[in-house]
């Protein structure tokens, strides 16, 4: 029994030191670090590259001092400053994904240079092998440390928030971001060190942890997250809420895992954090919904003209009949797994693009369809299909409903609760799973079978035009109206009479339940499946990447799904053909995420405006969407150039009354990099 | 309006023909407001007429459309508020002037990055406002509407600011708070310090101020030392015929 | 008998009364104004009535009926449609379908959607931009719109929320008349406006509201002369007594 608590606690001061950096960096920018645990992974791996005697071997003292105060912080401050700084006026769905590009970026940056088949990486405890006796339990030296570095830190982020001028200017940012800069203090300046701190905690608890779990990138990524749900029991607000969230955690971690053979399989020591998530979600009041519409949402829906939509569907379809022919098997299979990732991926055009409801859990639902299909249709039976509906379309239902009343951030987090949860505890339950064994039978329309590739090749992708018809008639309907008018704007909904409950249950519904059969003729295609393949972040064709490449090609586009499908299942083959290209080819999704921060509408969107472009010889500045209706006046002729004027251009200490008198106005003007000359000869 | 030659006697404030919009909608149409060195200049004018925007332009925390913001002279447009903060404007903002989670002295410590060591801040505001002296590690939130806009205001002053911009000083207080902060306001003004201040309650600082701007749809229309503006008030807020 | 009532209805917001205690009634046919100074508490008394607010205290009713207790989207079923003082359109739907999108729901309506949305836009005179994206309107347009979409709803009572802000003196001219040929048709209109001149031409009845409570209620002749309406807006003469 002091076992478990001994190693709750140590867990549990882990989880705490890495939720206390999720919550300075939320805090202070309002932006949610997805990637936080990929930090604290890279910062294991930075840290084992410096000490380990199998690499460079620098004394631990130096390597630590390097990867805490250097590196992590580092890394922290390039974040901000080069992504998350561009985020302010991002649209909701931009905020959550470009973080979640960073961390698929950092897995694959770390499994490019420490490729787990040749690097046998792995830290040692501190102290290896000392321990002392605690009320007659041994404590390793590790754990001792684990526990002092957590007091340490709670100690130090309370000194530095509350006795230092710097900690001060932190709490005024989150306190009134716009009071503090007319106090003089640069929020941008303030967020870039939390950042930098938060970023140091997370690289804290990675070189922690990574002794006591293995080096291997994907596993300290995914267990970093356990800090999600302590920081949630702080409401991502208050440091002890999310150490007390921490503590519950990590104790009732290491007591499942005590009482492992006791307890049903659904409650492990891998569903505890999704639990927990879960469940402070759901009872820990959280912030609302916001009701009235976002200010500006630059998102564009496109609405494709029928004749459009008809003939590309033909056209895929054709070129799916012909495929076969032209292209390798190796090639032909990952353009089928291309199509059904894409079926699935479209299941969040109407969910995501139309309806601005995030679900970051498509590829669960698309396990869960295959685990059905596999249990009752591993012969082929299309009537199985119905079951895969009904199952996915209730499931789907179920998870939405403690959504309904939560943000943006918290929907996605919830739907990562489910993802995880259906990864370790739901998936594991069908037969095959486990080993990826998992018959999935293709199908046979009573006597039609699509047994062979070309056939199921073609039933793909009639698959996904059908289902492409159906989003865009849902677009051009009431229904598509409806979801639009409800990410605008939900008061003018509801005060028009739109039920807004049940629309979403009925999206979310819908949308699991297209996750679902996309899934099951996935598994078709493979003819065998198992829990790898429905992942959210280890396996071949992870989840995250697939929510990822969906919004980038253009989240509200059909053509966006078949984009972010085929791009993720055919971009390893052009590095395994083109050994140039491997590495970029693996850091292609996150870094495709990332790119959001400039380019928020997707890729569709853009590359069809530069179509447009071409063709009318005009550019995309023309669109309404960003000209100004009202003339400017009779001042037009004044109009001053608005000069973004960085703030570290501004000479600091110039008093106005000393400024007035300045003979040299125009070197101080030149420093400022306002352009004084041009408003004065109008005025 | 005063005219300007040279950089001696150059207005501390001055905006020429300001236009400003929130996304397509137009709330500036061409606002000129010109502060003197060493005078009290009120913002009058009913809700929705653009005063507090007019505020958010000249203090860099919206952009103008068209149209020069100069503070002493100078060509603000586009700089970042924390930037024109530490050029010597000092604003209050409307109704959220202190952080409300941090204590008083932790309020009075913000000050300090715009250059005056924080000891000395808190010397200054605590013999200007000996109750804040009193209150010193209390929670700003915790305190009344007219110790918070005290406590703003003491920040503000504390650095000596070469303009104090005070947003809707009244809002949600009750009248007589609202003379006991205007005295203040006065006498700070006595001091020779550059005041502008917005007010939608006009009479309660007609009575400081050394010139009156009348905002209306977001154009000033009417300009004029406090006696000359009386008349023009009510018709202003109200309609004529009273 | 008023078609829309509220009885003592009060919103705290922490220690904040934004609502206390207030008795609005509109009858049909009937233009009734609700005036005040910013952050008086006229939105929040929206939110209420819409349901967009849950209020602390009191009771709503419609036609006699208590709707306290109906969500928002049952209301405006029952025929309670509002318009929003920062505009809430669905801006990547055309014009023509945030008005369509809005006859959809009504489930009254017995006509085809596309006339009705054809016929409410030429009312407003909206018919020339049908298909341009709603967040590409100009001020004036979308608050057209957003009158327009309401009345989609064909409701029984009406509540806009500053509609003439952003509007031209035309525009505001049109927007009057359009207005109180509703009002003759039997639509009940509560409106929150800062134009003065313009409540006081359209209204039957107006209540100022200030610090949440209501000051006065009458006809405009009758506020126009009260001290009290005077003293909030102007704020009082720290000269006078009291």
């Amino acid at each position: 029994m002091t076992d478990i608590i001994v190693l709750g606690l140590v867990s549990a001061a882990i989880y705490a030191v890495a939720a206390s950096g999720l919550v300075v960096t939320y805090t202070t920018s309002g932006i949610f670090n997805f990637a936080h645990g990929a930090v604290a992974m890279l910062s294991a791996f930075v840290y084992w590259q410096l000490s380990s005697s199998d690499a460079w071997g620098l004394p631990v003292p130096l390597a630590l001092v390097l990867t805490l105060f250097v590196f992590a912080p580092g890394l922290g401050w390039a974040i901000d400053a080069l992504l998350m700084r561009r985020l302010h006026d991002a649209a909701p769905i931009t905020r959550l994904v470009v973080p979640i590009g960073l961390l698929v970026a950092l897995i694959s940056a770390a499994t490019i240079i420490w490729p787990p088949d040749t690097v046998q990486a792995s830290l040692p405890f501190f102290f290896e092998g000392k321990n002392i006796d605690v009320a007659g339990v041994a404590v390793t030296y590790h754990q001792l440390i684990v526990l002092i570095t957590a007091i340490v830190v709670a100690v130090g982020l309370r000194v530095l928030l509350y006795a230092t001028r710097i900690g001060t200017a932190m709490r005024a940012v989150v306190d009134n971001r716009d009071l503090a800069a007319l106090n003089g203090v640069s929020p941008d300046r303030i967020s870039g060190m939390a950042w930098a701190l938060g970023c140091a905690l997370a690289g804290l608890a990675g070189v922690l942890i990574a002794p006591i779990l293995a080096l291997d990138q994907s596993q300290l990524t995914l267990l970093v997250i356990n800090a999600y749900a302590a920081a949630m029991v702080g409401r991502l607000r208050s440091l002890p809420l999310t150490a007390l969230g921490a503590l519950i955690l990590g104790l009732s971690r290491e007591t499942v895992s005590y009482f492992a053979e006791d307890l049903p399989t659904w409650i492990s020591v891998d569903t505890v954090p999704a639990l927990m998530l879960f469940a402070v979600l759901i009872l820990v009041p959280q912030d609302k919904a916001a009701v009235f519409g976002q200010p500006k949402d630059p998102a564009r829906v496109p609405n494709p003209s029928w004749p459009l939509v008809i003939g590309s569907g033909a056209a895929l379809v054709a070129l799916a009949y012909v495929i076969p022919d032209l292209v390798s098997d190796k090639t032909l299979s990952s353009v089928g797994y291309g199509l059904a990732l894409a079926i699935i991926a479209l299941s969040l055009v109407p969910l995501t693009g139309y309806g601005g409801q995030i679900s970051l859990a498509p590829l669960a639902f698309a396990g869960l369809g295959a685990a059905i299909m596999s249990t009752w249709g591993s012969d082929g039976n299309p009537l199985v299909l119905l079951a895969v509906i009904a199952i996915c379309g209730v499931v789907g239902a179920l998870v939405s409903l403690p959504a309904l009343r939560l943000k943006g951030l918290y929907l996605a987090l919830l739907t990562f609760a489910f993802a995880l949860f259906v990864e370790k505890a739901v998936l594991p339950e069908f037969n095959g799973f486990t080993q990826g064994v998992a018959p999935v039978g293709r199908l046979d329309f009573f006597g039609i079978s699509t047994n062979s590739d070309r056939a199921n090749l073609v039933l793909l992708a009639v698959a996904f035009v059908l289902f492409g018809f159906f989003v865009t008639a849902l677009r051009k309907g009431r229904v598509g109206r409806q979801l639009q008018a409800m990410k605008t704007s939900p008061a003018a909904c509801a005060t028009l009479g739109l039920d807004l409950t049940a629309l979403k249950v009925q999206v979310f519904a819908l949308s699991a339940a297209m996750a679902g059969l996309g899934g099951a003729l996935y598994g078709g295609w493979r003819g065998q499946v198992g829990v790898e393949q429905f992942a959210l972040l280890q396996g071949a064709l992870p989840g995250l990447p697939l929510v990822l490449l969906g919004v980038v090609g253009g989240i509200a586009a059909v053509a966006g799904a078949l984009f972010g499908g085929l791009v993720l299942a055919v971009a390893p083959l052009i590095g395994e053909y083109y050994p140039v290209f491997k590495d970029f080819m693996l850091l292609l999704p996150g870094l495709a995420g990332i790119s959001l921060a400039n380019n928020p509408n997707g890729a569709i969107a853009q590359a069809s405006d530069s179509f447009r472009a071409i063709l009318h010889k005009r550019s995309k500045d023309a669109d309404p969407g960003e000209e100004f209706v009202e003339p400017a006046g009779s001042m037009a002729e004044v109009m001053a150039l608005m000069i973004p004027a960085p703030a570290g251009l501004v000479p600091e200490q110039i008093a106005v009354g000393a400024s007035a008198g300045a003979t040299n106005v125009g070197v101080l003007d030149r420093e400022v990099g306002l352009d004084w000359g041009r408003c004065h000869a109008n005025s | 309006m005063i005219e300007t030659t040279g950089t001696a006697n150059v207005a501390l404030l001055e905006l020429r023909g300001v236009t400003a919009q929130y996304g397509k909608i137009r709330v500036l149409h061409g606002v000129d407001l010109v502060v003197p060195r060493g005078e009290v200049v009120a913002l009058l004018g009913p809700n929705g007429a653009g005063k507090t925007t007019t505020l958010l332009v000249a203090t860099g925390q919206h952009p103008a459309t068209s149209g020069c913001v100069h503070v002493a002279g100078r060509h603000i447009n586009g700089a970042k508020p924390d930037a024109i903060a530490r050029l010597g404007l000092c604003t209050i903002p409307e109704g959220r002037g202190v952080f409300r989670n941090l204590t008083v002295r932790e309020n009075l410590v913000m000050a300090s990055y715009r250059g005056v060591s924080a000891n000395e801040i808190i010397e200054k505001a605590v013999a200007r406002f000996p109750r804040l002296g009193e209150r010193i590690g209390q929670i700003a939130g915790t305190m009344s509407g007219g110790e918070q806009q005290m406590l703003a205001m003491a920040r503000g002053l504390a650095t000596d600011p070469g303009l104090l911009i005070i947003d809707e000083l009244s809002m949600g207080l009750a009248p007589l708070i609202v003379a006991e902060l205007y005295e203040i306001v006065a006498g700070i003004a006595r001091e020779g310090v550059s005041i502008l201040v917005v007010e939608q309650f006009a009479r309660t600082v007609l009575g400081v101020a050394d010139h009156a701007v009348i905002m209306q749809h977001g154009r000033a229309v009417a300009a004029g030392t406090p006696a000359e503006l009386e008349a023009e008030l009510s018709a202003a807020y109200l309609g004529a015929s009273i | 008998m008023p078609i829309l009532e509220t009885q003592e209805i009060s919103v705290r917001f922490g220690g904040h009364m934004a609502v206390n205690s207030v008795d609005l009634s509109v009858e049909a046919g009937e233009i009734c104004g609700l005036i005040g100074p910013n952050g008086a508490g006229k939105t929040t008394t929206f939110n209420v009535i819409t349901g967009l607010q849950a209020p602390t205290r009191g009771r709503i009713r419609l036609d006699g009926q208590d709707i306290t207790s109906l969500s928002a989207h049952k209301r405006a079923r029952s025929g309670i449609a509002r318009t929003f003082q920062r505009l809430e359109l669905f801006g990547s739907l055309t014009v023509r379908d945030n008005v369509r999108t809005a006859a959809e729901l009504n489930r009254t309506m017995a006509r085809p959607v596309g006339d009705v949305a054809d016929e409410l836009l030429e009312r407003v005179g909206l018919t020339g931009v049908d298909n341009q994206r709603a967040d590409a309107l100009s001020t004036g347009s979308a608050r057209l719109l957003e009158l327009a979409r309401a009345l989609a709803c064909t409701p029984r009572v009406l509540l806009l929320d500053e509609p003439a802000s952003g509007l031209d003196e035309g525009e505001t001219d049109r927007f009057a008349d359009l207005l109180m040929e509703l009002a003759r048709d039997g639509l009940a209109i509560l409106i929150v406006e800062h134009d003065v001149p313009l409540v006081m031409r359209m209204c039957d009845h107006l209540t100022v509201l200030n610090f949440g409570e209501v000051l006065a209620s009458g006809t405009p002749k009758e506020i126009q002369k009260n001290q009290a309406v005077l003293d909030a807006y102007l704020g009082q003469d720290p000269g006078a007594p009291g």
